[in-house]
């Protein structure tokens, strides 16, 4: 029963995580219908910055700051030179993000090797806390987490809840005439909003490094994660993101320790099954494609 | 012919509904069309015309209400299963699919009703479906643009294709929506034509803003506002309908400016 | 198939059973024959990309299927699978493959554009993994090895230039096949389908049966793709079949351009020249970044991918476009 709350606990810590790293890459495509597969790159950028400025400076806070800066300055940067410019083709976007994709994995494995990364804990989250009901040690840290995503979410909630670009996404409004119509700059709005999905994966790269480690390949499996999650709970929506990254999260976790070999059958079988009842997702609006 | 024995009904529409987000497009909408008749369906801009077409056609679910067809229940059957019993149509923007040439876009509508699908024999020159195909596109008077492709055709020239495209297999049912809409005065001629030609097995409902074709065609005509049916009747009983007349003058009204 | 198609298709082939005479060994094995059948499996993606307007990520891990088909009823390193006679693991796998695509194609029915995407790319990422790990028919990481193309009576088609023109046949056949395709009752419903998906169904069609079926039937192509690059590697693992693979033939067939079947193959050549001759371009280590670039300027600039390109070169110069009249026209009026 103990295995089974603590296997319950880690899963909803990963789910933290991946919905983190989902947020951001939901969020872009709810404005913008703009399907970024660059979204992983960004995460593994904000990790590796969010190092090397957390060695520099001897500052976990400052380091974070920075990770999500630097994600979130690449996010314009992409934003800027290509999504903008070719405002039409959906396919055409997400191919030019495939290609950035290939391009910065490249270009950060010749600048920070293929090492493992890990950030080191603020000295405020090490070590574990009991937890009252079971009575085992938990790490603080996944904790934390938790309640990191948790606040994600609330702020997105309420970005999306009570503010004109929320009203906005509520709406589904991604034609550009009709944005420009109800008097929006439309150019600013969606740098913006590419800025806030990058800062969100560089504070996905900033927690993955803290609380796992990262390394090539990360980009990867946190762009797959992000898009599973979305895919179960729904593009676009924030509601749907936490649902999807709860349910990925806790049968990876599940699947870990039950039936090791098949866990990542396990999630797959959700998506399937997910996108057999509807493939919008589970909150997705309907119109797919 | 009495409109109430159900063997004589190609349509029988019962209290249909169908609600946008609260927005009511059509609302308990009742129609009863006999095999061989010709209905026009009026009415203003945003009336629900098209989407009456689309509930009857399967295109969309009906929030409420009942669809038959030739006597049997067709509510709840897919779209395919629609035009396998003789149900075809045309949409108001004429929809065809622009990279292919005229000829396929017919030969394509001819397969659909066909049981071959997922045929994999070669299409050839004498192939009876492309046989079949040019004697459509001769039927409605685009034989001369056979081998082009259809993206390049001309606003009317698609409205007919499509109308011809509706014709292929053995159709029982047509919903023609506004089909006269943007044709030259010439094509307007010939569409007139193809439509009294059509067998009285046929069973023919239009959607049309042309009075002169509408009424010219039409045994009967039916009248929606706001969603809902405001008046049925003959040609000459509608014309003289004073209610009719105040919305259509308005429409008409509403368009000149 | 057109004039015009044919005329191509019996150039392509004259100069692929001409070019051992003309071109060296090393050419011959580990150009030419990476192209075909890099080719073969960019085909069956740019095939899905043109036709019904779907672009499939789940298309190496199609082909990879058809690759541990064959290893499992070939004799194989891990002796795993049961050895089958020639003929019967060369049908089962592609059959294999075949069945792949169409639970992929179920899978994705309802899907388009960047869904389509998402999903075929999370389904051949969640294989790859799941391959990874099982040791009972994948043999996990290491894979399936010692897999070598087999003897047809005196010819051994292990042998360099005899895989060589078993591969030439392979691509050829699924060019014809794909261009064949096009003139059939199911090939107008593809691109029926891929210009207005729900103006099919009102025709009578059922146009996610039609796209199950297309998915199907590329999958027969990658798996042609994937026996062949079996042989070719002797061996099959996770690797062979991993992300940068998919986005390798993604790229191909993008390159190329997916507006003819053909463009699969330049674009194929395109990357295999660039990935032998990189070295003497820039840093070895970095050839990722060159391909990615290379993609990302063919995106930005050219959508059509080459083939495009070069259709609008001979359009704007007018002494090409008359040749290729000429050509094509003279032809069509015998
Ligand atoms: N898919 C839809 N979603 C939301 N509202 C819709 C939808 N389709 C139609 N409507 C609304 O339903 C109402 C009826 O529209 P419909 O197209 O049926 O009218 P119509 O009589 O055909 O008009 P017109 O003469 O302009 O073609 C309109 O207010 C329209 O905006
Ligand atoms: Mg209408």
């Amino acid at each position: 029963m103990t295995l089974f709350f603590v296997v319950t606990l880690n899963g909803l810590s990963l789910a933290a995580l991946y919905f983190i790293a989902a947020s951001g890459f939901s969020l872009v495509f709810g404005v913008m219908r703009v399907v970024n597969m660059a979204h992983g790159s960004l995460i593994l950028l904000g990790a590796y910055v969010a190092f090397d400025i957390a060695e520099w400076s001897g500052s976990w806070v400052l380091g974070a700051l920075a990770g999500s800066l630097a994600a979130a300055l690449a996010g314009v940067l992409l934003q800027v030179l290509f999504f903008n410019r070719m405002a039409g083709s959906k396919d055409q976007q997400t191919l030019v993000s495939i290609a950035v994709s290939i391009i910065a994995a490249d270009l950060m494995l010749a600048h920070w090797g293929g090492l493992t990364y890990q950030l080191n804990l603020p000295s405020l989250l090490e070590g574990s806390i009991g937890l009252p009901l079971l009575g085992v040690n938990y790490a603080k840290i996944r904790i934390v987490l938790i309640v990191a995503a948790i606040a994600v979410g609330v702020g997105l909630w309420l970005l999306i809840a009570k503010t004109n670009l929320g009203r906005l996404i509520r709406a589904g409004v991604d034609d550009q005439e009709m944005l420009h119509a109800l008097g929006f700059n439309v150019k600013g709005l969606f740098i913006a909003v590419f800025a806030l999905g990058g800062a969100l994966a560089g504070f996905a790269g900033v927690v993955a490094a803290t609380a796992l480690s990262v390394a090539p390949g990360t980009d990867v499996q946190f762009l797959l994660a992000a898009l599973i999650v979305v895919i179960v709970g729904g593009m676009g929506s924030i509601g749907g993101a936490a649902i999807g990254a709860i349910l990925v999260g806790l049968s990876e976790q599940y699947g870990l320790v039950y039936a090791p070999t098949y866990g990542i059958v396990f999630t797959f079988i959700i998506m399937i099954g997910v996108l057999g009842l509807r493939p919008q997702g589970l909150f997705g609006r309907g119109d797919v494609g | 012919m009495s409109l109430a024995d159900p063997s004589t009904n190609a349509l029988l529409v019962r209290g249909v509904s169908r609600h946008f987000n609260g927005l009511v497009a059509v609302e308990d909408v009742s129609l009863t069309i006999a095999i061989g008749e010709r209905r026009a369906i009026l009415g203003a801009n945003g009336a629900g015309k098209t989407t009456l077409f689309d509930l009857i056609a399967g295109d969309i679910p009906v929030s409420q209400g009942r669809i038959e067809f030739h006597g049997e229940d067709i509510t709840n059957q897919s779209v395919a299963n629609r035009v396998a019993r003789g149900l075809r149509r045309t949409y108001q923007m004429a929809r065809i699919f622009p990279q292919l040439t005229v000829l396929e876009n017919l030969i394509i509508a001819i397969i659909g009703v066909s049981k071959q699908h997922f045929g994999l024999g070669l299409i050839g020159q004498n192939d009876v479906r492309r046989q079949q195909a040019m004697a459509l596109a001769e039927r409605i008077g685009v034989e001369a643009f056979a081998e082009l492709k259809a993206e390049t055709l001309s606003h009317g020239q698609r409205r007919q294709l499509e109308l011809a495209m509706a014709l292929a297999g053995d159709p029982k049912v047509l919903l023609f929506d506004e089909p006269a809409a943007g044709l030259s005065p010439l094509e307007r001629i010939k569409l007139t034509e193809v439509i009294k030609s059509l067998s009285r097995d046929i069973t023919l409902v239009m959607i049309e803003h042309d009075m002169e074709i509408a009424l010219g065609v039409c045994d009967q005509v039916s009248v929606l506002n706001w969603g809902r049916l405001i008046a049925e009747g003959s040609p000459e009983q509608i014309s003289q309908n004073q209610m009719v007349h105040d919305i259509y003058l308005g429409r008409k009204q509403r368009d000149d400016a | 198939m057109s004039r015009a198609d044919i005329i191509l298709l019996a150039s392509v082939a004259l100069l692929l059973f001409l070019l051992p005479a003309i071109s060296s060994e090393f050419f011959i094995s580990q150009i030419a024959t990476r192209v075909l059948i890099l080719g073969i499996i960019a085909l069956s993606l740019a095939f899905l990309a043109q036709e019904i307007g779907i672009i499939s990520l789940a298309q190496v891990m199609i082909a990879g299927i058809a690759g541990y088909a064959i290893a499992l009823m070939s004799q194989n390193s891990a002796g795993l699978g049961v050895e089958m006679p020639l003929v019967v693991a060369v049908v089962g796998a592609i059959l294999a493959a075949g069945l792949a695509g169409i639970l992929m194609g179920i899978v994705a029915q309802r899907s388009t554009g960047i869904y389509a995407i998402m999903i075929t790319l999370a389904t051949s990422v969640a294989f790859t993994l799941f391959a990874r790990q099982n040791y009972q028919i994948f043999n996990g990481f290491d894979g399936l090895a010692g897999i070598t193309a087999p003897t047809l009576g005196s010819i051994q088609l292990s042998e360099t230039y005899h895989f060589y023109f078993l591969c030439v046949i392979g691509s050829l056949a699924v060019l014809m096949f794909t261009l064949y395709l096009r003139k059939t009752p199911l090939g107008l419903a593809f691109q029926a389908l891929r210009d207005d998906r729900q103006r099919l169904a009102a025709l009578g069609f059922r146009p996610q049966r039609t796209v199950v079926v297309a998915f199907g039937l590329v999958g027969l192509i990658a798996g042609v793709g994937g026996i062949l690059l079996t042989w070719f590697n002797t061996r099959i693992a996770p690797t062979s079949i991993g992300l940068d693979v998919t986005l390798d033939v993604l790229i191909v067939a993008i390159i190329g351009g997916i507006g003819h079947p053909i463009g699969a193959f330049i674009g194929a050549l395109v990357f295999v020249l660039l990935e032998t001759f990189a070295s003497d371009l820039i840093d070895r280590d970095r050839f990722n970044t060159l391909i990615g670039a290379v993609f990302l300027i063919v995106i930005l600039l050219s959508p059509g991918g080459l083939i495009g390109f070069g259709r609008r070169v001979v359009e704007r110069i007018p002494m090409l476009q008359t040749i290729v009249d000429f050509i094509t026209r003279t032809k069509r009026e015998e």
